[in-house]
């Protein structure tokens, strides 16, 4: 079967299991089910298997173009659901996790052109340099998510619209916590990310360069402060989101990347 | 042709004097079954015995006399209660199975939706299944009441949403805090609503409370039965650096929290979160507290007004609950009438308060 055959099942499997998740009562969104829990699970098999078997075609990590960047950021959210989830008991991500990849597998199929890079030249250092930001994506992808979920919590609990369906949500404490975590793990790839890519040969993109530096040194300004509470809980989930909207506009240096 | 039979008294009927007299323990059971064995009107028997309720819940034959058996049954085990045995009702086919199906769903519980009677009588079937005292109908029905209670609970938001002010505060608390154990609560004035919301408080975990009164025997008093420690009135601002909670209620016409006073301990505090309960008419805290990020402010109404909202949602789930309650015994009577078609079925009864 084609590599874009289990993508397609992928897309229909987060699919499946966003609308799960919404067809039941408005109320129990929230509240972990194993069955979709599962049904993630085997879906990141789906996708994983698509960029194993998109790798085996390439011959090398399937980060040669934009498409595929996309498919393994997604990835990388999903992985990074699946370590946190569980370990931190926080379902609830799950319902917000599911859609984001859903859309992101969606459009990058529908809107971005899939030019299998053949004669993409191997370069270690680069996939190397690729696959760890790419892991950072994922892990400050979700911390920001938290963030989201972090100030839509507050914002109800100061404004003090507290419905009963909040109790499955986890404590504002709780978010905070695992976002640091994910802030500190996020931040590690992304140091290996940025250091990997100072031994990628050919002319150094200075101002890419200075851009990634910028950004690692947001990441590091808002850890250090935020386990120092020197920032409040409000401010370091306001700021992991806006940090991740940079962070994402990183993207056009994958012009770059032949075949983008 | 059989009868299924319910004989019931509950904290609604009965105070706890006459429950504590009837309740039966396990080697009672143990003991009584030996005598309901060699009953030949009783065809399966399972006992519910908890703090609040004692049930019988039996399958008889037709025509016989319940309150006989359960004379006979007290007699056997040598318990002289002959006078209190009147108070129990007796309930019979629908009615005794919607019963038992509200039992199971917690609509029957001093604690609406409460979870522990489903467990408690998961342990009463096992318990009657153990003496070999259930039949096939006794089975069916137990088994159909633990798949109607599990429906109830996932279907419904009967057991969600606090209803008094006390526990609402509760549920705030462990929505910005999550796990309570470890944190610290503060208690300015000793009034009635503070000391049960601190009560709830400890109920959830709290061990450290400190209680601050204007006069001091009385916050002594009070941080003794809370296991607690009472500091000078004069000195709860000290306290405020390390308190993760604070329930004010003294009686005092102006503010005690003020921001004049607080804000330059909230700026030492940085960024540890901080949860103000404002129990006091006139207030105690200046409301300007709750601009600062990461401390949340409720006043009596504030908290009034969640727990009546929240009321008001039970009240759809009490009806919702009613309404799968009813397709579950309907269910369970078809069954019935389908596997003992010569057997009197009555047809399923108004949903009406017990009596």
């Amino acid at each position: 079967m084609s590599d874009r055959f289990w993508l397609a099942l992928a897309t229909l499997g987060y699919g499946l299991a966003f609308i799960g998740s919404f067809y039941r009562a408005p109320s129990r969104l929230f509240k972990p089910t194993p069955l979709l829990f599962s049904c993630f699970v085997v879906t990141m098999g789906f996708h994983t298997t698509f960029l194993i078997q998109r790798g085996n075609i390439i011959q090398h990590c399937p980060v040669s173009t934009l498409f595929e960047i996309l498919i393994f950021v997604a990835w990388s959210l999903g992985l990074a659901y699946l370590i946190v989830g569980p370990l931190y008991r926080m379902t609830l991500l799950g319902a917000l996790t599911t859609p984001s990849i859903f859309l992101i597998l969606l459009s990058t199929q529908l809107f971005i052109h899939d030019k299998v890079a053949l004669s993409f030249p191997k370069n270690p250092a680069l996939e190397l340099h690729a696959a760890l930001n790419i892991l950072a994506y994922g892990a400050l992808g979700l911390a920001g998510l938290i963030g989201a979920v972090f100030l839509l919590q507050e914002n109800w609990l100061k404004r003090k619209q507290f419905t009963g369906w909040l109790a499955y949500w986890p404590s504002l404490h709780e978010l905070a916590r695992v976002q640091r975590h994910l802030l500190a793990y996020g931040l590690t790839f992304l140091t290996f990310g940025i250091a990997a890519g100072l031994f990628i040969w050919g002319t150094r993109n200075w101002l890419i360069l200075s851009w990634a530096v910028g950004v690692w040194v947001l990441y590091l300004g808002l850890l250090v402060f935020s386990s120092l509470q020197r920032l409040s809980n409000k401010k370091t989930a306001l700021f992991s989101l806006l940090i991740y909207v940079i962070l994402l506009s990183t993207f056009w240096n994958t012009k770059h990347i032949p075949y983008s | 042709m059989e009868d299924i039979i319910c004989l019931g008294l509950s904290h609604r009927e009965a105070p706890v004097e006459v429950r504590e007299r009837l309740a039966l323990n396990t080697s009672q059971q143990i003991e009584a079954s030996a005598w309901l064995k060699k009953q030949e009107g009783i065809q399966g028997w399972v006992t519910l015995s908890t703090c609040n309720r004692i049930e019988f819940y039996s399958v008889m034959k037709t025509h016989s006399d319940p309150l006989a058996y359960l004379r006979g049954l007290f007699a056997s085990l040598n318990e002289n209660c002959e006078s209190l045995l009147n108070q129990f009702w007796t309930r019979k086919g629908a009615r005794a199975v919607q019963h038992l199906f509200r039992v199971a769903s917690g609509l029957e519980s001093m604690v609406l939706g409460e979870t522990e009677i489903f467990g408690q009588l998961k342990q009463a079937y096992a318990q009657a299944h153990d003496l070999k005292l259930v039949n096939k109908t006794l089975h069916r029905l137990f088994q159909t009441a633990f798949q109607t209670g599990k429906k109830v609970r996932n279907q419904t938001d009967i057991t969600r949403g606090s209803i008094s002010v006390g526990s609402t505060a509760v549920e705030l608390a462990v929505q910005i805090f999550g796990d309570l154990s470890h944190r610290k609560v503060v208690l300015l004035g000793a009034g009635e609503t503070s000391e049960k919301t601190a009560r709830a408080l400890v109920s959830r975990g709290i061990q450290a409370v400190i209680v601050a009164n204007r006069t001091f025997d009385h916050a002594q008093e009070l941080a003794t039965e809370l296991g607690g420690k009472a500091v000078p009135f004069e000195n709860w601002d000290e306290e405020l650096l390390e308190a993760d909670i604070v329930i004010s209620s003294t009686s005092a016409p102006h503010y005690v929290m003020t921001a004049e006073k607080c804000l330059p301990i909230l700026e030492k505090r940085k960024a540890r979160s901080l949860f103000l309960i404002d129990l006091a008419v006139p207030r105690d805290i200046d409301p300007i507290l709750a601009q600062k990020d990461d401390i949340y402010l409720y006043n009596i109404d504030d908290l009034r007004s969640i727990a009546d909202k929240n009321l008001a949602e039970r009240q759809i789930a009490i009806q919702q609950s009613e309404k799968i309650i009813e397709e579950q015994v309907e269910h369970f009577m078809n069954w019935r009438q389908l596997v003992y078609p010569s057997d009197h079925t009555d047809s399923l009864p108004q949903f009406s308060k017990a009596p």
